[in-house]
């Protein structure tokens, strides 16, 4: 009775404000694990805590109190390198075990983290200052999902994955912004398909470590999960580690890019996530009210990483406006270890960029309206709306920060699709309309990694979820999730080809000049001579020519010298194929596949001929013809199969997996198989509907341009570019288009 | 009850124009339930704060004027005093806001509430209750023999089939059913209804009150009720003149739980007074 008269003035006064009061969650659980370390927390390896001596260490504050919480280790080379021996150990056993025993152990490791998940939210949301509901709600369970539906598809390895392997030990760079969960997305795949992992987490955050605890705990297989905590920057040292095959990163574009420029030449595999922008396209036929929850849940929930850019359309500009900026006052920001508000904080950073966002944005014109129940005390952010932020500012360029939203007007369907798609991220996007097709017309052209229809940020671990453009390019969930951790049977792990002495700055920057080299011999007919660009044979920009030597060392032919000039046109050509060739059914592909196909039949002598030249015996010779002439065939008809839906219950709605084409594609053949290797890459990137810019062979490009004949008068003009010329220096040049989707480098090690 | 609707001129393209995506809104309801919470004495605050929401019901074939006057007892008392006492809160004059039962037991209801002493409105449910199938005249008969008998609230059943044909019909205040079908108030329903109230109170300045009626049980229902009108709402609709919830035994639960706020411990069945 006593605590209650003590109580009472409290509950009359609330009686007439009816006011939310505090809903803690006691963390009481986090810290008596802290201090079962002794509140020093190290590293991870091996099933056992690693706490080497003479190393720094970092405190993990409360970003709310700046409480100290614990001191964490910061990694060296030599531990990292611990680590990655643990786990080229473990791999030797847990990569030959059957899938179902690896099966078994993902659920073991669910079954842990369900009994301890109070230890594991609480935890998460003391040290990231995350609201405990979102951790609780959806990122535990969700974790423990993740587990269940891999461990299924580690069940079903033998069958349904026959003929791949798993890569080998896996290296993971989590980024500070990033939760625990987005480890999962990736730990979990690598791990059901037989690969081990070692992850470099950032200092001061434990649950990843607790994580890798209840996974060490289970007691078989210790070292197939180390953690080691330590800054981004030892990311190359855990890629340059033997046993190392690939390096998954997510977090910022400009780290991810600086991880791609150390690596590039390691022979490792890169997968990237980069960026946490989001976007939402809401129409005039939108329900508004549930939008204006999707950007609740976009932004304004814990959820997401990053900000929102909100595109309206103008007839319903002021609706969505007055409902968004009411919805916004009805918004809580506070303590993340309260069971009743929205937002938490995500410390000073994060407070510090939002802010200057917002700053620069004032600056440049823009509105800005701000909302919420927030504490004054200054780790905390409130909502942020902004608006009128003219297109062309620099802000309106750059990545908005959490947890801004930028909302911009647009007019039409078309116009939305121009400027959602005109910046370099492609992450994630919603849709919202009641209108069927105009939501699926949308989410087909827009040109993100996923799109929502009438719902934002939905996850399932059975739906793939990746980016396009600068977002990266790695997928995780699904079937495409377990790809990025296999590889085909028989591969051979990939060796570093880093050649010390290239040098970026110069790599193909000068052509040597090519001179006439003497008498023309030989008893085929004059090759075909210039650039295949936009479906005809071109003269070069630099009116120069290479010759083309026979085997015997005797001159084959001139072929033309391209440049970057030519590489420009190249390109454009092909941009503007693009459109109808994507238009374009997959039966109408498979069919011109399959006409080109039977006119290199026909050809067959002669192009065997020109192989001879080239020393091929002409059975060999033939042999090429014929199997590119199937290849050509089989991927004619892999055209037709291409994309397919599935259900999945828990998202209350069907999802839809398309394959778009990549764009154009720039391909640099290999110098040997010139014929073979050349159709072998053309085709499959025509039959995804691309189209294409190629180098062909430096040795022998004469049977690709004779297929180039054929090429021009069966396939839509540009479709198929093949500029000659120095290699190196055309390969420069493509690298340097930056609209050139993708470019597949075969040939020398000196750049990979 | 608040001034009344005026009403407007029936405009059917703000019905036309109404989008409600499913999905979304069930994804909201879920989301409204597990993002707030109240916990010690703002719960306590709160649930008597929802006692004063709630009109105190019963609609059973078999009611008659004793247990009408219990009910109506009930109303007036519907915390235990010392507990009220313990939270300082026994001078707020904390009733239901009203008791609700059918025409015929008005009068009882009326006479008991005199007998006890307070002015706690008598609601009646009228008009062919609960499926309003009848004869507009008798149903507009009904109404005025329950007015005459003292009822100051009238629980209309509209004429479900002029709406299902688009003839609309206006109101003072809507509730989510009858509390006599198979689904009552959900809290999908109840959004799209309190969107609707606030999109009409954003045209018109009219502010039209809500009634949850049927399967509000629990104290924690009641919460995530009043959480849901000041989410959607907002403050100014938690007043009982534009929301009540429509309930029999969850007043009980109700002072259970104010019980062991009070006292640290679970009440046993015989601790609290029946209704």
């Amino acid at each position: 009775m006593a605590a209650a008269t003590r109580t009472a003035p409290r509950a009359r006064e609330i009686f007439t404000t009816l006011e939310y009061g505090p809903a803690p969650e006691s963390h009481a659980c986090a810290l008596a694990w802290l201090d079962t370390q002794d509140r020093h927390l190290g590293h991870y390896v091996n099933g056992k805590w690693l706490k080497p001596e003479r190393r720094n260490s970092v405190p993990c504050q409360d970003p709310i109190t700046g409480e100290n919480l614990a001191s964490c280790l910061q990694a060296q080379a030599e531990d990292v390198a611990a680590a990655v021996e643990a786990a080229r150990t473990a791999l030797e056993n847990w990569s030959t075990l059957p899938g179902a025993r690896r099966a078994q152990h993902l659920t073991r490791l669910a079954k842990m983290i369900q009994k301890h998940q109070r230890l594991l939210w609480t935890l998460e949301s003391l040290v990231t200052g995350r609201a405990v509901r979102e951790v609780r709600d959806r990122d535990v369970p969700l974790a423990q999902q993740l587990l269940q539906y891999h461990a299924v598809q580690a069940h079903t390895q033998e069958e349904a994955l026959a003929g791949w392997e798993p890569m080998g030990v896996i290296g993971l760079i989590v980024p500070p912004t990033f939760s625990f969960l987005e480890m999962m997305w990736r730990i979990c795949p690598a791990l059901a398909v037989g690969c081990t992992v070692v992850v470099l987490v950032p200092p001061a955050s434990p649950a990843p470590l607790l994580l890798a605890q209840l996974a060490g705990e289970l007691g078989s297989f210790p070292g197939i999960l180390n953690m080691i905590s330590g800054p981004t920057s030892l990311g190359p040292v855990l890629a340059s580690q033997p046993g190392v095959q690939k390096v998954a990163f997510c977090g910022a574009v400009e780290e991810g890019r600086t991880l791609r420029r150390t690596l590039a030449g390691q022979g490792l595999e890169l997968s990237l996530a980069l960026g946490a922008e989001s976007l939402l396209l809401l129409t005039e036929a939108a329900d508004v009210d549930s939008a204006v929850e999707g950007v609740v849940d976009a932004t304004w929930s814990d959820r997401s990483q990053g900000g929102l850019r909100l595109l309206i359309q103008e007839s319903v500009w002021d609706e969505t406006m007055t409902r968004l900026q009411a919805r916004m006052g009805r918004l809580r920001v506070g303590r993340g270890l309260d069971g009743a508000v929205d937002m938490g904080a995500r410390g000073a950073a994060a407070r510090d960029l939002a802010q200057r966002y917002v700053h620069e944005a004032q600056s440049q014109g823009a509105q800005v309206f701000q909302a919420g129940d927030v504490p004054s005390d200054s780790p905390f952010y409130p909502p942020t709306l902004i608006s009128d932020l003219p297109p062309a500012s620099p802000c309106a360029q750059t990545e908005v920060p959490w947890p801004l939203v930028v909302a911009s007007p647009f007019r039409t369907a078309k116009e939305a699709l121009a400027v959602a798609n005109g910046t370099p991220r492609g992450g994630s996007a919603s849709v919202w309309s009641e209108r069927l097709g105009q939501a699926l017309e949308l989410g087909y052209r827009l040109r993100m990694g996923i799109v929502w229809i009438n719902a934002h940020g939905l996850r399932d671990p059975a739906v793939p979820t990746g980016g396009c453009k600068e977002s990266g390019s790695s997928w995780h969930g699904g079937p495409d999730g377990l790809y990025e951790y296999l590889r085909p049977s028989g591969t051979p792990a990939r060796q570093p080809s880093l050649s010390e002495n290239l040098n970026y700055d110069t790599f193909g920057l000068a052509v040597p000049s090519t001179l006439p080299a003497g008498p023309e011999t030989g008893p085929s007919s004059a090759p075909p001579y210039g650039l295949f660009v936009g479906g005809r044979f071109q003269a070069p920009g630099a009116r120069s020519s290479r010759p083309i030597q026979d085997s015997h060392g005797n001159l084959h032919g001139y072929v033309a010298e391209g440049g970057a000039k030519d590489i420009r046109g190249a390109v454009e050509a092909a941009h503007q194929a693009a459109p109808g060739w994507v238009g374009q059914s997959p039966g109408a592909r498979a069919a011109l596949l399959g006409a080109l196909a039977a006119a290199l039949e026909r050809r067959e002598s002669a192009l065997a001929a020109r192989l001879e030249r080239h020393g091929v015996e002409l059975k060999v010779a033939k042999a090429e013809v014929e199997l590119s002439v199937r290849r050509l065939r089989a991927w004619g008809a892999r055209a037709q199969a291409q994309g397919h839906t599935l259900q999945v219950a828990e998202l209350r709605g069907p999802v839809l997996r398309l394959r778009e084409p990549l764009g154009v594609l720039a391909i640099v053949c290999p110098d040997e198989w010139p014929l073979l290797a050349f159709v072998s890459l053309l085709a499959p990137a025509l039959a995804h509907g691309n189209t294409v810019v190629l180098v062909p062979s430096g040795t022998c490009p004469i049977p690709a341009l004779e297929v180039c004949q054929d090429v021009a008068t069966l396939l839509p003009a540009g479709l198929v570019n093949v500029v000659t010329g120095d290699r190196d220096h055309l390969t420069r040049c493509l690298a340097l288009h930056q609209d050139v989707q993708a470019l597949w480098y075969f040939g020398s090690v000196q750049e990979d | 009850m608040a001034a009344h609707n005026l009403g407007t001129e029936l405009d059917l393209s703000w019905i036309s124009k109404v989008q409600v995506n499913h999905p979304a809104v069930l994804r909201r309801a879920q989301q409204v339930q597990a993002r707030r919470t109240v916990k010690k004495e703002w719960q306590a605050a709160w649930l008597l704060k929802a006692v004063t929401f709630i009109d105190l019901t019963t609609l059973s074939g078999d009611d008659t004027s004793s247990n009408v006057q219990r009910l109506c007892y009930k109303a007036k008392y519907p915390i235990r005093e010392d507990l009220l006492k313990a939270l300082n809160m026994h001078d707020k004059d904390i009733t239901t806001a009203a008791v609700c039962v059918y025409p015929a037991r008005v009068c009882d209801a009326v006479r008991a509430l005199k007998a006890a002493g307070c002015n706690i409105p008598v609601a009646s449910v009228a008009t062919g209750f609960p499926a309003g199938q009848t004869h507009l005249k008798t149903r507009l008969e009904e109404i005025r023999l329950a007015v005459e008998d003292g009822a100051t609230e009238i629980d209309v059943v509209i004429n479900r089939s002029l709406v299902l044909t688009g003839q609309w019909e206006g109101s003072d205040f809507i509730k989510t059913s009858t509390g006599k079908e198979t689904v009552n108030a959900t809290f999908p329903v109840a959004i799209v209804m309190l969107r609707a109230i606030r999109d009409f109170f954003w045209k018109t300045g009219n502010k039209i009150g809500f009634k949850p009626a049927g399967g509000i049980r629990s104290a924690k229902d009641a919460l995530a009720w009043l959480s849901l009108i000041k989410e959607e709402l907002g403050d100014e609709w938690l007043k009982p003149e534009l929301f009540r919830i429509g309930a029999s035994t969850l007043l009980s639960d109700i002072e259970r739980q104010i019980y062991h706020h009070v006292t640290g411990r679970y009440a046993a069945y015989h601790d609290l007074p029946m209704s």
